[in-house]
Formats: C-alpha cells, structure tokens, sequence
C-alpha cells in the first residue's frame, strides 16, 4: 500500500468511517434474502439419535448425503457431496417434504423471491456443520402451503455450503450464489460479506459440534 | 471441523456491525484503490487531480456503502460506476470553471511522499493514456467500453453493469469501437 493509498484510507475513516456505523445494508433481498449458509471443513459424517431415511454413499466411504428425520418430528438434510442431492431428493420427494436440493453458483440467473410469510414463524431450526457435510434441520410443517424450502448445495475443495430459503412455488433449477463470506474471498475479490460467527453449540454425534442459527426475522 | 468454521448469516437483512462494514470497506478499498487511481491517471497528469478524482470516488463509496449489494455485482464493477460518474462531474466543473467548488472531502493538499507516489503511477499509466489518446475518434461511451474491457479487464458483463447498460449495448459499443479501430490503424498504414 502506497503513501497515497494509506494516507486517503486514513482520511477517509476519520471524516466518514462514522457513517459506516449508522448504514443499514439493504437486504439481499429477491435473490437470496432469507438464506444461510454453513461452511465445514472436511471430515466423517455422523447422526446419532435419529432416524435414518436415506443415505447414499461415495466411493464405498463417508455418505452423500443423509435425510433424517428427528424425534421432534424435524427433517434433517445432510449432504457432504453434491452427488448426494439427487438421492436426498429423491428421499424428501418420497416423504413428502416440500423441499429441494439444488446446485448454488454464481452463474444461476435465477430469481428467488423468499416468501416473507415464512419469516414469520421459520421452518429452519438449525443449521450446523458435522463433518465434511453442510446440514439443515426444518419443520416441514411449519412451510405454507404451496411454499418449497431451496437448499442451495455447493462444493468446495474442502467445504461444502449449504443455504436455506423458502419460496412461494416450486423450486428454481438452481441459486444465485451467496457473495463471498468474511475472509473467503473469491476470484481475487474482497469478502464481501461478513456473518456471525456463532459459538459451539450441542453436539448430534458427540464428535463434533453442531452450530445453531438464530431464527429468522 | 472448528466451530469457527461455521458461520451465520441472518435471514432477510445482513446484520453486519459497525466494525464488520468498515473491515467490509477496508477490504473493498484496498482491493480496487491502485485501478481507480490508474482510471484516472490515464486521464490527467496531474498528481492533485488525480488525488481529488480518486478521493471523490472512495467518499462517494464510504458514504454510501451501506446500498452497496455485493449480490447484485462485484466492487469494482461499482466503484468504475462511481468513478464514471465522478469524472463526467469533473469534465462539467472544468467546463463551468467550477473547479475551485471540489468538494471539501476531495481536496486535500498532498505531501511529498504522495505526489512522488502518484507521479509514478501516472508515468506507469503512459501507455494507456497513449491509447486513450489514439481513441480520441471515438465517440466517449464508446472509449469507455473498450478501456473498461481491455485495460481494466472487466468482462463485457462488470463492463455493462459499471456504465448502466445492458449487455448488448456494451457488445455493440466494443464491436464498433474495434471495427473503427481497425480501420484507423489500416488507414494509417496506408498512409506509410
């Protein structure tokens, strides 16, 4: 960073950095508002303490993908690879579950208009990473009529991410992607969005924690 | 896997802090800096100039920021959008003789180790002036397309977006930019 550079920067936090307290993002709005996102690094997969419907297994190892479904009654959508998408919906399809995997990137032009009146009272009561898998846990019940819950599914070299939404309709063929959390910049580009990071919370499979997102607004 | 491997995004508006925006703009800022300033030191050789041009994009940024979407395009797609608009601002003070109404924020007298700093970056700019300068031709919207593709390197996409239009609009512009380019070097050989 050059004198200039350093020298406006500086200048710039002390006459405007208090704006950037006081500025109120717009949501993300009719692309992507209500999603979520976890990010997991990489590692075995595990479900304790609950049903197993469905799990499909990559190369003789860890699964695909696992949908489960809780004693509360809640639907649980694993996935530790995107092959695991077409079996997890083939298993919520078979149970009736209004809710679909789909592949989440950059290069979806898809509009995803979140149903506003699922913010009411949010289907989603925890997302969390276990293993190498991202995972979402619902209430298909408590998705409106007509509504589907979008899991937006994308792999990484280590990670893979995992965003819920509820849209009014059938799910679209795929999801914009997220812009970039924190410190994940992509394409040479800043992050660009920062999250909360959320503290350990309960552990499913006494491996590994399990991280819970606050309902939504 | 850590636990701080997880991380939450609130629904329907991002709930960022005070510090998580300004770490935001930060990151923005020193990311897209040097090709603003580039931007405009292919357009004057000025060391204040270029100062005030570039200052004046990055308050407009900071001091809207917070209607900045990262979803809908990339910063730099934006912030070329603001510095466009910063220069045709410009153009139209210098028209006017207003340059002495540069708003506050954009007029800081340079030490030094600034103008020595910019000088160099505008020396570095020589040979994208240069071809500014051959384009002198073209009609300005259609000079903006082929520098923001060419010399910047957005794609024909960030480039549509940076200048409010769409896609093929841009195509277009780039299209009869190359061809008349074209045909200007041809004719020049001609002319040898």
């Amino acid at each position: 960073m050059s004198s200039f550079e350093d020298q406006l920067f500086a200048d710039l936090m002390r006459e405007h950095g208090g704006e950037l307290a006081t500025a109120h993002r717009p949501a993300v709005g009719v692309r992507w508002g209500t999603g979520r996102r976890v990010l997991v690094a990489a590692g075995s997969v595990g479900l304790a303490g609950a049903v197993v419907l469905g799990v499909t297994t990559i190369g003789g190892g860890s699964p695909a993908y696992a949908v489960t479904r809780g004693s509360d009654g809640t639907i649980t959508v694993s996935l530790r690879d995107i092959s695991g998408v077409k079996g997890a919906n083939e298993q919520l399809r078979k149970l009736g579950v209004p809710a679909v995997a789909v592949p989440m990137s950059r290069d979806c032009d898809a509009r995803v208009v979140p149903d506003d009146r699922a913010r009411g009272q949010d289907p989603v009561t925890a997302s969390s990473g276990i293993g190498g898998s991202g995972s979402v846990t619902f209430d298909a019940g408590s998705i409106p009529a007509g509504d589907t819950m979008v899991l937006g599914a994308q792999a990484s070299d280590q990670q893979v991410s995992l965003a819920a939404t509820v849209v009014r309709g059938p799910a679209p063929a795929c999801v914009p992607d997220l812009p970039a959390i924190g410190g994940n910049a992509r394409n040479g580009e800043a992050g660009t969005q920062t999250g909360t990071q959320t503290g350990p919370g309960r552990s499913t499979d006494g491996s590994g924690p399990t991280v819970r997102v606050s309902p939504a607004r | 896997m850590s636990p701080e491997a997880s991380i939450e995004i609130k629904a329907g508006r991002r709930q960022l802090s005070a510090a998580g925006l300004a770490a935001e703009f930060e990151a923005v800022y020193r990311a897209n800096v040097a090709p603003i300033t580039a931007f405009f030191a292919r357009r004057s050789r000025d060391p204040q100039v270029v100062a005030d041009l570039t200052s004046e994009t990055f308050v407009d940024a900071i001091t809207s920021f917070g209607t900045f979407d990262p979803a809908r395009g990339a910063a730099r797609v934006w912030l070329f959008g603001i510095a466009r608009h910063v220069y045709i601002r410009h153009c139209e003070r210098s028209n006017a003789g207003r340059d002495a109404q540069l708003r506050l924020a954009g007029r800081r007298v340079l030490d030094a180790d600034e103008v020595e700093d910019l000088v160099a970056r505008i020396d570095a700019e020589q040979p994208g002036r240069e071809l500014i300068r051959r384009w002198g031709d073209l009609p300005p919207a259609e000079r903006l397309a082929v520098e923001l593709v060419d010399i910047v390197g957005l794609t024909t996409k960030e480039a549509a977006a940076a200048l409010g239009v769409s896609s093929g609009a841009l195509r277009i512009r780039l299209f009869r930019a190359r061809a008349k380019l074209r045909s200007s070097t041809q004719e020049d050989t001609g002319d040898e």
